[in-house]
């Protein structure tokens, strides 16, 4: 039995001028060498936990807080505790502080005071485990993601660590960016370092011997992974989510046709699928009394009477588009003779690694960007004819993270900027700002007159879609949408988009999350450096989205894994349990 | 999509190996140097020496003109103040303004230095990274810690910001960008007008700047950073002979441009 490195009794922490704790009387011991996974709804204390387990955070009470032997609640125990906890944060580009990724993994070695030989040769140690070696004098903003992350994360472990917290460490990353991340940490996990991470991510989860979930600053499950996801009621309460594979096995028990385990993964899944069903009173997972409720998760936002922003939707099209960054007199090219139409009403995923130019294919497409050279087409309308900018205007861009464009002082004064300055009257507006805030669950009367920044995170997110949505824009351009949303904000952010595809809005989402795509989008468009290297129907012609760096969809495998018509592969959990049950 | 303000060019000349110190020394006692010496034949000499600084450095000439053109503005309104208010003999005269050879002489001259005190200093900026212009900004400083002057945590704070101007440009243009898809206009109308449609974009880039700070001091605390407490590098400054040379060569030059 081995020693726990940290042990938490009754600790509290509130943020100065906040009205609750947000850590209120939390109760954790983890031991040497285990990984431990934290869940929890956005705003229920994760990060403040990563913050206080690195020594980074000072408990405002507590009866016992030690991590590694030493006590946080002084702050001597504090200093001591950041030499023995490494904490990675989630944007590693603030977390980057020196020119050159050497300097930067070196960091830490230097401020404590080591000296440079024996820093040269711990910094070399830690580029070649983390594969950085070819990368060492490069600077930190010319590298993709993963890099990022990896590099943040070697300058972290530089100084030898016995606990590594990882806080959303894959949130910002692509696919392979994600991968990358975390093959480092089981790698890491096998070298026997304690590990906790923070996440978002339901398939990450698996990763951990145990997970931890918190709801308002305090434990409410503490156990193994399976019996969290097989605990509907606290799943939902905890406004989490199920890995797919997992809402396949639910939906399937709906239809009576119960698994013997609750698979995490497609390879369980596929498994258990064809090791035939459980037998009576074989499914131990599925607690006795929920098995009527079991089936598709349900939507926290209730589809109201369909109150689409506008009756029509928009042609677009690009012909032969190019275009190129200038990078210190340097053209660095992100778009090259990119050409495709998405039809009006349609409803387009825009699939790619980071970097292969997806943000700049929705910029040019408003025209935020001027394309050196091609033709843009809103409605048949050439971007550069006269009546192009009043097209535009109905054209609808979410940005990544639109909630830090919020700025106004009530949450209708915010969905009310855009109407405005469209000139619209007093009575549009109101009855654009109403419609807008209804579509996406912040009904006006209840949330209006609240600040913007006093909404959750998942509810912020939502309040930007609305500030754009009360333009009533006929096509509408999502750029990473779900980025760092809990489970369940993403499920009623993914509803509200659902209905607008549904209202006749053209709706083209670029993303990292496949399968979110895949529940709402019937098209597809896959950039790679730049070029397209696939457009058209997706799910038909599934093949397209394989030749190009882009993973397939959780149920196109699944339905290739089980041996049947991948073409024909359901949308969602519950199309994928009427078809296997 | 990057900003470049800090404006490093990479490169393995000797001027880019020398050492920072010896290079911001050297720098610093020629535009004393410049600006202590009116005569025309020594600034042809400093012009001289700049132009060969930059051939030997091998930044292209592009680089040195972005570095120039942003300064254009006011070496124009040097150069028109002189010629309108200094003294001499008028030669052309309309309303309080005189013409005069001296005026024009005079401000042709201080124009000139103005561009070639750019170039040198564009020398030192060009080939030294701003992280090691700051490591040798703390050296230089190291005397001021007697007075308490916190130089290092100074020089730290320095390369921070360094680091952090691209990125908030880039922030700064993708907020504008999002608001103006909101319809926001920062082009047409008064003063005041344009004052007021830029909270919106204000007041993200604000919000965005403290959570990066407040994200970054956690990151370099985890890191155990702790203000006043003496730190090591990894590429420690050493001065080579080659150093030596530039100094010297240095002095050279301002004697040369003293007597002729």
């Amino acid at each position: 039995m081995n020693a726990d490195v940290v042990t938490l009794e009754k600790v509290h922490f509130r943020y100065p001028g906040a009205d609750r704790d947000a850590l209120a009387g939390l109760e954790l011991a983890v031991t040497e060498g285990e990984t431990l996974a934290v869940v929890g709804p956005n705003g229920s204390g994760k990060s403040t936990l990563a913050r206080l387990l690195g020594g980074l955070a000072r408990p405002s009470a507590g009866r016992l807080a030690a991590v590694c032997g030493c006590d946080l609640l002084t702050a001597s125990g504090r200093q001591a505790a950041r030499r023995e906890v490494g904490v990675l944060f989630q944007d590693p580009e603030n977390q980057l502080v020196a020119e050159h990724v050497e300097e930067d993994v070196a960091f830490g070695l230097e401020n404590l005071g080591w000296p440079p030989p024996t820093i040269r040769e711990r910094t070399d140690e830690m580029l070649a485990w983390f594969g950085l070696e070819d990368l060492r004098r490069r600077e930190p903003h010319l590298l993709s993601g993963g890099q990022k992350q990896r590099a943040a994360l070697a300058g972290v472990l530089a100084i030898p660590r016995r606990v590594l917290v990882l806080d959303e460490p894959t949130a910002m990353l692509d696919a392979d960016g994600r991968d990358e991340v975390l093959d480092a940490v089981r790698r890491l996990r096998a070298g026997g370092l304690t590990v906790v991470i923070v996440t978002q991510e339901m398939d990450e989860v698996g990763i951990a011997d145990r997970v931890v979930a918190l709801e308002r600053g305090s434990v409410r499950y503490d156990g193994s992974c399976g019996e969290l996801f097989a605990r509907r009621d606290l799943v939902r309460r905890l406004r989490l989510g199920l890995p797919l594979a997992g809402e396949v096995a639910l939906a399937l028990a709906a239809r009576g046709r119960p698994l013997r385990r609750l698979p995490l993964t497609l390879e369980d899944l596929v498994a258990e699928y064809e090791a035939g069903g459980a037998a009576e009173g074989e499914q131990l997972w599925l607690t006795v009394g929920e098995a009527d409720d079991v089936g598709e998760v349900p939507r926290a936002v209730e589809p109201p009477a369909p109150v689409s922003p506008s009756q029509s939707g928009m042609r677009l099209c690009c012909e032969d588009v190019s275009f190129a960054y200038d990078e210190g007199g340097t053209p660095v090219q992100a778009l090259q003779d990119v050409s495709f139409t998405v039809e009006t009403g349609a409803s387009v995923a825009l699939l790619g690694p980071s970097g292969s130019g997806k943000s700049t294919l929705l910029q040019v497409l408003r025209g935020l960007l001027d394309p050196a050279k091609g033709r843009v087409e809103l409605d048949g309308v050439e971007r550069r004819e006269t009546r192009a900018p009043a097209l535009q205007r109905e054209v609808g861009v979410v940005f990544q993270t639109p909630e830090l464009q919020l700025f106004a002082a009530s949450s209708a004064q915010d969905v009310a900027f855009g109407p405005r300055q469209l000139g619209w009257s007093d009575d549009l507006v109101e009855a654009a700002v109403e419609a807008a805030m209804e579509l996406v669950g912040l009904p006006l009367a209840e949330f209006g007159e609240r600040h913007p920044y006093s909404l959750s995170g998942g509810e912020q997110r939502r309040l930007a879609l609305a500030g754009v949505l009360a333009m009533r824009p006929r096509a509408l351009l999502l750029d990473e949408p779900f980025v760092s949303l809990d489970p369940a904000s993403r499920r009623d952010l993914a509803a509200v988009l659902a209905r607008l595809v549904e209202g006749g809005t053209t709706v083209v989402l670029a993303t990292h999350d496949v399968d979110a795509a895949w529940g709402l989008c019937r098209e597809v468009l896959v950039l790679d450096g730049g070029r397209l290297t696939a457009a058209g129907p997706w799910g038909a012609t599934t093949e397209v989205a394989d030749g190009a760096r882009t993973p397939s969809p959780f149920f196109v495998e699944l339905w290739r894994r089980l041996g049947r018509d991948a073409a024909a592969a359901p949308r969602t959990a519950a199309l994928a349990a009427e078809a296997l049950a | 999509m990057k900003a470049t303000i800090t404006q490093y060019y990479p490169g393995g000349s000797p001027l880019h190996r020398a050492d920072p110190r010896a290079k911001f020394v050297a720098v610093t006692a020629l535009a004393v140097a410049l600006f202590t010496r009116d005569s025309f034949a020594a600034l042809a000499v400093y012009a001289a020496a700049g132009v060969l600084a930059f051939a030997l450095s091998k930044v292209p000439v592009r680089w040195v003109w972005r570095a120039l053109k942003p300064v254009l503005w006011l070496i124009g309104l040097t150069f028109f103040a002189q010629v309108l208010f200094a003294p001499g003999d008028p030669f052309f005269s309309v309303g309080p303004f005189d013409l005069s050879w001296e005026g024009l002489r005079l401000a042709g001259f201080l124009s000139m230095r103005l561009v070639v005190l750019i170039l040198i200093g564009s020398v030192l900026t060009l080939t030294t990274p701003p992280v090691a212009l700051t490591d040798a900004l703390v050296w230089l400083g190291r005397p001021l810690r007697r007075l308490r002057v916190p130089s290092d945590e100074l020089a730290l704070m320095v390369t921070i910001a360094l680091r952090f101007i691209p990125t908030l440009l880039v922030e700064l243009d993708t907020i504008m960008r999002a608001q103006r898809a909101r319809g926001a206009d920062f082009s047409t109308g008064g003063p005041l007008r344009r004052a007021r449609a830029l909270v919106p974009v204000m007041v993200p880039l604000f919000v965005i700047s403290f959570r990066r700070a407040d994200e970054l001091a956690l990151a370099m605390e985890a890191r155990c950073y702790t203000p006043g407490v003496a730190r090591t590098r990894l590429h420690p400054l050493r001065a080579r002979p080659a150093d030596a040379v530039l100094l010297v060569l240095t002095a050279a030059l301002i004697v040369v441009a003293s007597v002729v």
